[in-house]
């Protein structure tokens, strides 16, 4: 459950959203618009990666890039 | 606890705050993120961060059921996120969606994105706010989204059509770049943008239209950990991507500027050296240092900042930095110095008391005061004594007015040539003399220059 509460402490506010405390207000417009977001993701990966390939074909090589993943053994993917 | 001093700029998080005592900076760690603090130890977390030198070292100094005390590594110099060229201030951002999406694979999430959560040690970026780490929700959005995009997105989108001068602009926004604002500076044809338009428009459009009508329906948002990691990736890829493009006016200053001969350079470079070694300069600020090539034959250097405002230059000097893990690079104007900011005016130190504070052995201002002098119009005197405030040892070079810019900048002035008559060596002695004793000086070979070596006045 995510009980959204407002909380006085001082002249700060403090936003306490399920288990976590913000100082900030996180916005929930920005909040809800991550599902939208996370949907065109999509087609912003799959553009890239056409992108990507047209250039192989064409013999150009993208800049070398250091990938998000950080490669480790141990890691546990907490979605399973 | 009596000699502790709370760091002017923590006071947002009720997780914590960081302090000095005795000099030395430690983090208290405070009731409401405890619970977080032992499952982050449980889970070994820290380790795995510094591991991958993705989060900023500490010792743990005490433990109580009410705090814990942490000692983090000290970062040699704390460059804001406006000092930062184009290329820093994407690392930074590709720094943390790593670190986010690291965190998650782990169970755990940042809670905050802010830019200035980043600082540069050995010219990489790492996280300096060990509390900004918490327990990943499950199913729930990254709460930081939207500081991710007014700290980074906007920035950079904005710079890479109008110039990394853009990035200055963030003096004004310590809570992070308008959305808004962004988007009406953006010019029409960043429609074509996938990207922009999904991670600033739409959350544009959201801002302003979602917000009042979900809260009073106590709408609660949901988003699977697969659909976070997604919009983390398109951020990522679309970050890479972006390109800043400037005219570099000091990239290439020792290539190809005809004021310095092979030889000049050499001599240049040997007196340099052999001056900051002969001092045991473990410590060198190199103000005007382009792409830090006089830093880099400095033998036992410690560590070296290079400071200059050619962002070009910097990032030059940054690709080429081979087996020289010890220097940072930082913009800054002399001239306009970046001021203390935020609240109480103490939030953000301003770079001549970060300068001060970082405490130079020597400081290097090479190629310097005749541009200080006839392009600033800033008296001898009054250079002297801005140095002053934190350069203790000086090294300094002196172009006479024969020299081949100085004539360029002199006849620049046109009519108006004759009002620089004070630009004359014997004057530089005499002004720079009121605030520093000249140790020694020797003319550069081939070159109508001079080097100094000056110590302040007690």
């Amino acid at each position: 459950m995510h009980a959204r509460q407002f909380l006085k402490q001082g002249s700060m506010q403090t936003y306490i959203c399920g288990m976590t405390i913000l100082y900030f207000d996180p916005g929930l417009g920005a909040l809800i618009v991550q599902g939208l977001v996370a949907a065109l993701a999509g087609i912003v990966l799959f553009s890239k990666n056409v992108k990507y390939k047209l250039m192989a074909l064409f013999g150009m090589q993208p800049k070398e890039r250091q990938d998000i993943d950080i490669e480790e053994d141990d890691v546990d993917d907490v979605s399973k | 606890m009596s000699a502790s001093k709370r760091h002017p700029s923590s006071f947002r998080d009720p997780s914590g705050y960081v302090f000095t005592e005795d000099g030395t900076l430690f983090r208290k760690v405070l009731p409401a993120y405890l619970p977080t603090y032992h499952r982050i130890q449980e889970a070994n977390l820290y380790d795995s961060l510094w591991k991958h030198d993705l989060l900023v070292r500490h010792t743990e100094i005490s433990l109580s059921e009410k705090e814990v005390t942490l000692r983090p590594v000290l970062i040699s110099f704390i460059s804001y996120p406006y000092e930062w060229t184009f290329e820093q201030y994407r690392e930074a951002a590709l720094h943390t969606l790593r670190l986010e999406k690291y965190l998650l694979k782990k169970g755990f999430c940042l809670k905050d994105a802010s830019a200035f959560n980043i600082a540069f040690q050995a010219d990489k970026p790492i996280f300096i706010d060990t509390l900004s780490i918490e327990d990943y929700v499950p199913n729930s959005p990254w709460n930081a989204y939207k500081q991710f995009v007014q700290h980074f997105v906007a920035p950079l989108v904005l710079a890479s059509y109008e110039g990394p001068q853009v990035l200055r602009e963030m003096q004004l926004h310590r809570d992070g770049f308008p959305i808004a604002d962004a988007v009406q500076r953006l010019p029409m044809w960043s429609r074509l943008s996938l990207g922009i338009n999904t991670h600033l428009r739409l959350v544009a459009k959201f801002e302003n239209t979602t917000d009042d009508r979900n809260a009073k329906n106590h709408v609660e948002p949901t988003l699977s950990l697969s659909k976070r990691t997604k919009v983390l990736d398109s951020l990522y890829a679309m970050l890479q991507d972006l390109t800043c493009k400037g005219a570099s006016e000091w990239g290439t200053y020792y290539d190809d500027q005809l004021n310095y001969k092979d030889q000049s350079l050499l001599h240049k470079r040997s007196l340099v050296s052999t001056w900051c070694e002969a001092l045991n300069s473990a410590r060198v600020l190199d103000l005007g240092g382009n792409t830090g090539m006089f830093l880099k034959c400095i033998e036992n250097l410690q560590h070296g900042l290079v400071v200059d405002i050619d962002y070009n230059a910097l990032d030059a000097g940054r690709k080429s930095q081979t087996q020289c893990a010890y220097l940072d690079y930082h913009w800054a104007d002399f001239t306009n110095p970046t001021p203390a900011l935020g609240f109480n005016g103490a939030e953000r130190a301003s770079v001549i008391t970060r300068w001060s504070n970082y405490a130079p052995d020597v400081t290097l201002a090479l190629a310097l005061v005749h541009h200080l002098s006839l392009t600033g119009n800033i008296p001898f005197s009054m250079q002297a004594e801005s140095l002053s405030r934190f350069a203790q040892t000086l090294i300094l070079e002196f172009p006479s007015r024969e020299d081949s810019w100085v004539q360029f900048l002199l006849d620049s002035k046109r009519e108006n040539k004759g009002l620089f008559d004070w630009y004359s060596q014997e004057r530089f002695e005499n002004e720079y003399g009121q605030h520093y004793t000249i140790v020694k000086s020797e003319a550069i070979a081939s070159s109508h220059r001079t080097l100094y070596l000056m110590q302040i006045k007690e």
